[in-house]
């Protein structure tokens, strides 16, 4: 599973890491913590063509869903599993077993154009 | 301090296809920045009129608690955009509020902030509530007003008041709340101004009353057909 040094993010708190031709999204150490216990998650078909900033998936709390987005244009390839039985893996592994889907065929320009860790910690600070 | 600009939008009657869509379409294509709200208006004027679920629910389950609260008696239910339990709409206040959501942030608080607006409205006018804080959260149950959560308002002897749930989308909030007056010996009017007056102080909100703006309308009324509407949406799970 990806560290989060090697993931770029979003300002709405995705990350997204390529690797080996597949990209693996998920959402930020920050973000579960904001949306707190997560009940549950409704993730996108495989096979579904998402644009970069489009609402893929969503996340639900305390009475509260969440609309997480594609943090770059791709296919949906694969999704995780774990997540319909045991949403609270968000919470507890956002960057490793919690992770939510696969991309193929991601454009890498938006990728690299995204924020670094380093990049998205300065986010935070100057966001709140 | 200057006034923040917001709406008091005001809409025909709907049925809660309608009501559910036009929440949506205000969420999605309302201005920039300017809070929303709106009471809602049935259309059957019934009760109950209406059941609505949250988002996550199993439609078997929302069906099956309609039909231990209603027995024979047939309602639309449908699928909420926010979370939350089973709302049976007909004798409730219920209202929408579209506000700016800008910064990611524990839904908690935001609850406990419209919360705190309408309990003031309500102390404003001599009527006590308080927000409800257990020293150990219950756990959410299926249906909304079964017994208070953390942060919906409650009487001074702890029955529920106000309850609501919480869609976020683009930097924007979407807070759908049922209300029950009777329990705060209010009629719905004096309920409805409670809400809007204590919301305007908290807030610091000049409300102005409005129709939805024709792309809004239209907004909604794609969204009623293509979504609220239908098996695909209401039956999902």
């Amino acid at each position: 599973m990806p560290q989060p040094e090697k993931c770029r993010y979003t300002k709405s708190h995705e990350w997204i890491v390529v690797e080996g031709g597949e990209a693996l999204v998920g959402i930020s150490d920050h973000a579960q913590h904001e949306i707190s216990d997560v009940v549950f998650v409704d993730l996108p078909k495989a096979g579904r063509a998402v644009t970069q900033g489009e609402g893929a998936a969503v996340v639900e709390s305390v009475k509260a869903a969440f609309d997480i987005y594609a943090p770059a244009a791709g296919t949906v390839s694969a999704v995780n599993p774990a997540l319909a039985g045991d949403p609270a893996l968000l919470n507890r592994d956002p960057h490793g077993e919690g992770w939510l889907f696969k991309l193929t065929g991601v454009d890498l320009k938006q990728v690299d154009a995204l924020m670094t860790l380093a990049q998205y910690q300065d986010f935070l600070k100057t966001a709140h | 301090m200057t006034a923040v600009r917001a709406e008091l939008l005001e809409a025909d009657p709907l049925d809660a296809a309608g009501q559910m869509a036009l929440d949506e379409a205000v969420l999605e294509e309302g201005r920039e920045g300017v809070p929303v709200l709106r009471f809602y208006r049935w259309s059957p004027a019934t009760d109950p009129c209406a059941v609505t679920f949250g988002y996550s629910q199993s439609y078997a389950g929302a069906e099956a608690a309609a039909r231990a609260r209603l027995g024979g008696v047939s309602v639309p239910l449908v699928r909420r955009a926010t979370g939350g339990g089973v709302v049976f709409h007909g004798s409730d206040v219920t209202f929408s509020l579209v506000f700016p959501w800008p910064t990611l942030s524990d839904p908690s608080l935001v609850y406990k902030d419209i919360h705190l607006a309408v309990h003031l409205g309500f102390k404003a006018g001599g009527v006590a509530t308080g927000l409800w804080s257990p020293s150990r959260a219950p756990g959410l149950r299926p249906d909304c007003f079964a017994a208070p959560e953390p942060k919906d308002l409650v009487t001074p002897e702890g029955t529920k008041a106000l309850g609501g749930a919480l869609r976020r989308r683009r930097g924007r909030g979407l807070y759908q709340g049922s209300l029950r007056p009777e329990v705060l010996g209010l009629d719905a009017p004096a309920a409805r101004r409670a809400v809007t007056e204590g919301l305007a102080v908290a807030w610091k909100a000049l409300f102005e009353r409005r129709e939805p703006e024709p792309r809004v309308a239209a907004r909604a009324a794609a969204l009623r057909a293509e979504r609220y509407l239908t098996d695909r949406w209401n039956r999902r799970r």
